[in-house]
């Protein structure tokens, strides 16, 4: 029977011999994006309503981890401390591959209201990948699903590929946290597979 | 009668105390009479309660502005003691004043979070507390941030990295007025079709 939904424009975009399998995986993934229950800034008031009955992002697949090697998705959801950053890379650092970053609202996309604060950081893309922004100050859970839905086609099309620049950049990415964070850089053992020491420190 | 006469004035004649607006009673006193006063208005008067230290900088006056406010359950009634910290740090580079504030947590114990914000905060320098660390910042090398001589904006340009903004920076009004127009043009031209 021939399929008359089989997305071919999607199937073009990806390269390769196994095309039928890859674009097969990514239609798994991008069904069942568990994300991690975590929040910062006033984002983490907008994500609990997307999650429940009125907004109900479950019925895309998107539900909450518990722990972040569990997560498929990580929202960054508003300012976001310098403190609390070194505590995003290691949760990032944790998560399994295929994993990606959405943004939520203008400060963490540049700083926002905050972009004199002494402690917010103001472009996060410096130490992090990201492979969603969604704008607004704060964006309603429309808009996040919008943001969701937009991932869900990149991730379809096989360009959402956050992890990948992560661990191919990732020279550029340890170079920039190092900048701010100094001798006070993050354990290791979260990228022990960057660190020649194993992973010990 | 109000509370200041059957209390407060008895039992501390020589003190003056003044009721503002909202029925707030207000006392100030210095840092070396402070944790004898304190003590008494808990003990003696039935202030069981510290809600917070509260503290403006007023640098204009040289002073940093403490206000312990504390409550008190059985004659619900609440009371400022105003204590006023020469602003002045030390020159031995801490970023610690020179005055000295002596802690009260030993009267009560969540007032050791207080002054530890106070201490990293506006660089109090409190004595007696047994726990002095920072509480919300993290390895802080720069002034206290939330004095008012600590220059913000030069700290982040000093340390950041700003986005730098698209190109053709274009003003979000006009371009979402364009937008708008453009949508009604082509709504115009749907219904000119369907007609
Ligand atoms: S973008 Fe606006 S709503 Fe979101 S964290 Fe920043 S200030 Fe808060």
């Amino acid at each position: 029977m021939k399929n008359p939904d089989l997305p071919l424009e999607e199937l073009k975009q990806i390269k390769g011999e196994q095309q039928l399998i890859e674009w097969m995986v990514n239609w798994f993934r991008k069904q069942s994006l568990w994300v991690l229950a975590y929040g910062t800034g006033c984002g983490a008031i907008e994500v609990p309503p997307t999650m429940t009955a009125r907004y109900d992002a479950e019925r895309f697949g998107i539900r909450g981890a518990a722990t972040p090697r569990q997560a498929d998705v990580m929202i960054i959801s508003g300012y976001l401390s310098y403190k609390t950053l070194k505590r995003v890379i290691r949760t990032y650092e944790q998560m399994q591959s295929p994993k990606y970053l959405i943004g939520l609202g203008s400060c963490v996309t540049n700083g926002g209201m905050y972009w004199d604060s002494y402690n917010t950081v103001k472009q996060i893309d410096l130490y992090l990948p990201f492979d969603i922004y969604v704008a607004g100050c704060m964006p309603r859970p429309e808009a996040l699903i919008e943001g969701f839905a937009a991932l869900q086609k990149k991730i379809s099309e096989g360009r959402a590929d956050g992890c990948e620049k992560y661990e191919k950049n990732i020279e550029y990415y340890k170079a920039n946290q190092k900048k701010i964070f100094g001798d006070k850089m993050l354990p290791s053992y979260t990228c022990d597979w960057y660190y020649s020491d194993g992973g010990t420190a | 009668m109000s509370f200041i006469d059957t209390d407060l004035q008895p039992r501390f004649p020589n003190r003056e105390f003044t009721v503002d607006a909202q029925g707030i009673i207000k006392t100030e006193t210095n840092t070396a009479e402070l944790l004898g006063l304190i003590s008494r208005f808990h003990n003696e008067s039935g202030f069981e309660l510290l809600d917070t230290i509260s503290c403006t900088d007023w640098i204009e006056e040289g002073v940093l502005h403490l206000n312990y406010i504390l409550y008190s359950y059985q004659h619900n009634q609440t009371l400022f003691v105003k204590v006023k910290l020469p602003r002045e740090l030390k020159e031995d580079g801490t970023k610690r004043t020179v005055a000295e504030l002596p802690s009260v947590s030993s009267i009560w114990p969540q007032a050791e979070d207080f002054e530890r914000e106070l201490w990293e905060m506006f660089g109090v320098n409190v004595v007696g507390h047994n726990d002095l660390r920072e509480f919300f910042l993290e390895d802080w090398q720069d002034l206290p941030p939330n004095r008012r001589d600590f220059d913000t904006l030069k700290f982040v340009n000093d340390h950041f990295e700003f986005r730098v903004g698209r190109e053709d920076a274009k003003s979000v009004a006009e371009e979402r007025k364009r937008l708008k127009e453009l949508r009604d043009m082509e709504k115009a031209k749907l219904s000119g079709e369907t007609e």
